[in-house]
């Protein structure tokens, strides 16, 4: 799904939406766009809290989601700004979100960190790494259990893999016919730490062999590889009932949280690594292929209107978020029925 | 010496009197995680000895148990709190419990650092002060320093004890200053000093606020702006939180002549270590002096949220402390 939030009219919308490759391009450029903005409200510091920017790994939600509909259910971690705009979320709600204002998504009590939207089945991004995985997993359970058409979606990083809970979890899934599309975003880093001195090789690959989960392995800055080997999954997770990991390999741009652009938290990646990433950007390939006068055109006009929602949101939600919150608003929900 | 300097110097200082002594969690490599606590502790010892690890709480806890069982001393970080819910089994279910079943002869005692730092929008599951979960274990000893000396004596004591220790330090004291008396690192004298039972900031006044962790800060703020008007009342920290012992940590009197109690901490009150210290004032009859009903101060009934305007509210405010310690007055 596409959202509609920021076409100026109708035939904006149909270009856009014309081709697998122009929703790529529009969910990537749109990811970007709002990440280097929350990148740079950060740094000037009206964004308060925590961002984990995904800038650079945008290529694997905007193939991921081209094949769910809004009845799959999607689970994700602490980076998880792309894999909800990538849905069709609202980008503005999550900004105010991350804002921390009261028109946020969940009114601020989650801001980046914590990203709940049902309408589009984003069901739950949470920072305890691996917090979702096993939830992912049941969620793909109840739809097998169900004998519905949906399917569930986990995001993971690379780290997740250390965590007891995936590789149990991986067991069950198999063991149980989740219908679970395991998207590992291998960026080769957890925080500070290369992935090199956290697992052996391959990992990944050896331990959903081991339990006998199908696997393939993609390079995320390849959008037809990429985009084939998703598309296959998917439908093979919707047909077979089976689980199925995807292992991406991706690069984020900046460091580890907030806006700098490498060596944050120690880590020791050098420059040219980083540009040598930067170079085979997806996106900017795409754009650069696609540049004929009437696509400049009207990703020119997507920009300003876009940008547009944002400065506007922006400007709404740091005077709403002013405003003093009534005790009702911080504590209803507490348990759902009381 | 600042609170975090005082952490960082009794790592030192223990890794320096012993071999057996060990460091493994999440971060040690690049500890920017843990304030100025740990700065260049991994060049001056070794990787050998401060392991940084994958992210495998449940694992990397229970393997510092077992070397503990086998007589090294294991120091276990969690930068937070929150991520050392993984790792509960280890603690509550094998830790706690091996003395107790080998009848003493096999111990499993090390020190397990979980760290608090709140606000700053990190919101529900990085926000947590979860010491009443460790509090109610039979076999653990919970112990949350509130001044520089009580970080150094209580990290030392927790290093070199056999029993397991739960030492929790809030972000919110790092830059907090004390005079430090630090030259009693001693591998085979280690005793439950009675200086960690509570710590003394006042005991002025017919009003007796008991705090429990960073509340403490709070209560000392309201403390000076009160005492500008001529006012005071008398302020302890229980600081090792289930091993209460109000006689020896010099509190017992204190609340037997007060005429007004408040206890503040900063986490829910449910089975809280504010109830735990209420209940004991009553259990001892206390309160024979009390001329009001004792009041807790605690966090409301729900996760902690993000937003700084829902935080704003969700914390204790110093406005509202003071507000109810005035009425008392
Ligand atoms: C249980 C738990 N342990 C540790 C952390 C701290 N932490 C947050 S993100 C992160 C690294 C995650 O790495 P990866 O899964 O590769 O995701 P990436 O950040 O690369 O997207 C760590 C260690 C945490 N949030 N939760
Ligand atoms: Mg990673």
């Amino acid at each position: 799904m596409l959202n509609k939030d920021f076409f100026l009219n109708e035939s904006d919308f149909d270009y856009w939406n014309q081709s697998a490759e122009y929703r790529f391009i529009l969910r990537s450029f749109v990811a970007r766009k709002f990440e280097e903005f929350c990148s740079e409200k950060k740094r000037i510091g009206i964004i308060k809290g925590p961002v984990h920017l995904a800038i650079g790994q945008e290529s694997i939600p905007a193939c991921v989601s081209e094949y769910l509909n809004n009845h799959d259910s999607v689970f994700g971690a602490h980076r998880s700004h792309a894999h909800y705009l990538s849905l069709g979320g609202s980008p503005s709600e999550l900004l105010a979100e991350i804002l921390g204002s009261p028109k946020g998504l969940s009114s601020g009590r989650g801001c980046s960190m914590h990203i709940f939207d049902k309408k589009v089945g984003f069901m739950g991004s949470v920072p305890i790494v691996s917090g979702t995985f096993a939830l992912a997993v049941g969620s793909g359970f109840a739809n097998q259990y169900k004998g519905n058409d949906s399917i569930s979606v986990a995001y993971l990083g690379d780290g997740s893999f250390e965590e007891g809970v995936v590789s149990e979890g991986l067991n069950m899934a198999r063991l149980l016919r989740s219908k679970i599309l395991i998207v590992v975003e291998n960026n080769q880093y957890a925080s500070h730490m290369h992935l090199s001195l956290r697992q052996p090789k391959d990992l990944i690959r050896k331990l959903s062999d081991s339990y006998g989960i199908k696997y393939r392995q993609v390079d995320a800055y390849d959008y037809y590889q990429l985009n084939q080997t998703l598309k296959n999954a998917i439908y093979e997770i919707r047909n077979e009932q089976i689980p199925y990991v995807v292992e991406c390999k991706t690069f984020r741009w900046k460091g580890h949280v907030d806006w700098r652009d490498d060596i944050n938290v120690g880590v020791t990646r050098s420059m040219e690594e980083v540009k040598a990433w930067k170079e085979k950007c997806p996106l900017n390939k795409m754009l650069d292929f696609y540049s004929n006068e009437e696509f400049l055109q009207k990703l020119d006009s997507l920009e300003t209107e876009f940008n547009k929602i944002l400065e506007r949101t922006l400007e709404e939600a740091i005077l709403d978020r002013e405003k003093s919150a009534s005790y009702e608003e911080l504590t209803s929900h507490t348990l759902k029925n009381t | 010496m600042k609170y975090q300097e005082s952490i960082r110097k009794a790592f030192y200082d223990c890794l320096k009197e012993s071999d057996d002594v060990f460091v493994i969690g999440q971060g040690l490599w690049s500890p920017w995680y843990v304030g100025k606590t740990m700065d260049k502790l991994d060049e001056i010892f070794g990787k050998n000895r401060l392991i940084d690890t994958p992210i495998s709480e449940s694992a990397v806890t229970a393997i510092g148990i077992g070397a503990s069982i086998e007589n090294l001393y294991p120091i276990i970080v969690h930068p937070r709190m929150d991520f050392a819910l993984y790792a509960l089994d280890a603690i509550i279910n094998q830790s706690a419990k091996w003395s107790y079943l080998s009848e003493g002869k096999i111990s499993a005692g090390p020190l397990f650092r979980l760290i608090i730092n709140r606000k700053g929008e990190q919101g529900a599951q990085h926000s947590q002060s979860l010491q009443s979960i460790f509090a109610h274990i039979p076999g653990l000893e919970v112990l949350m320093p509130v001044s520089s000396q009580q970080a150094y004596d209580m990290f030392v004591y927790g290093t070199f004890t056999k029993n397991p220790v739960i030492y929790i330090d809030d972000r919110a004291f790092y830059e907090e200053e004390e005079e430090v008396v630090a030259n009693q690192v001693d591998v085979y004298n280690t005793k439950f000093k009675n200086s960690f039972y509570a710590k003394k900031f006042s005991n002025q006044g017919d009003i007796l606020v008991i705090s429990i962790g960073d509340a403490s800060l709070t209560v000392e703020e309201v403390r000076k702006d009160i005492k500008k008007t001529g006012q005071n009342f008398k302020h302890f920290t229980i600081t090792s939180l289930n091993q209460i012992d109000l006689l020896k940590g010099g509190i017992q009197e204190e609340i037997l002549n007060a005429k007004h109690l408040i206890i503040a901490e900063n986490s829910w009150p449910v089975c809280s270590i504010s109830s735990e210290i209420l209940a004991l004032v009553l259990e001892k009859g206390l309160n024979k002096n009390f001329e009001s009903i004792p009041k807790r101060f605690n966090l409301p009934n729900c996760p902690a949220p993000s937003a700084k305007r829902l935080e704003d509210i969700f914390y204790l405010a110093k406005d509202d402390l003071a507000k109810l310690i005035i009425e008392k007055i």
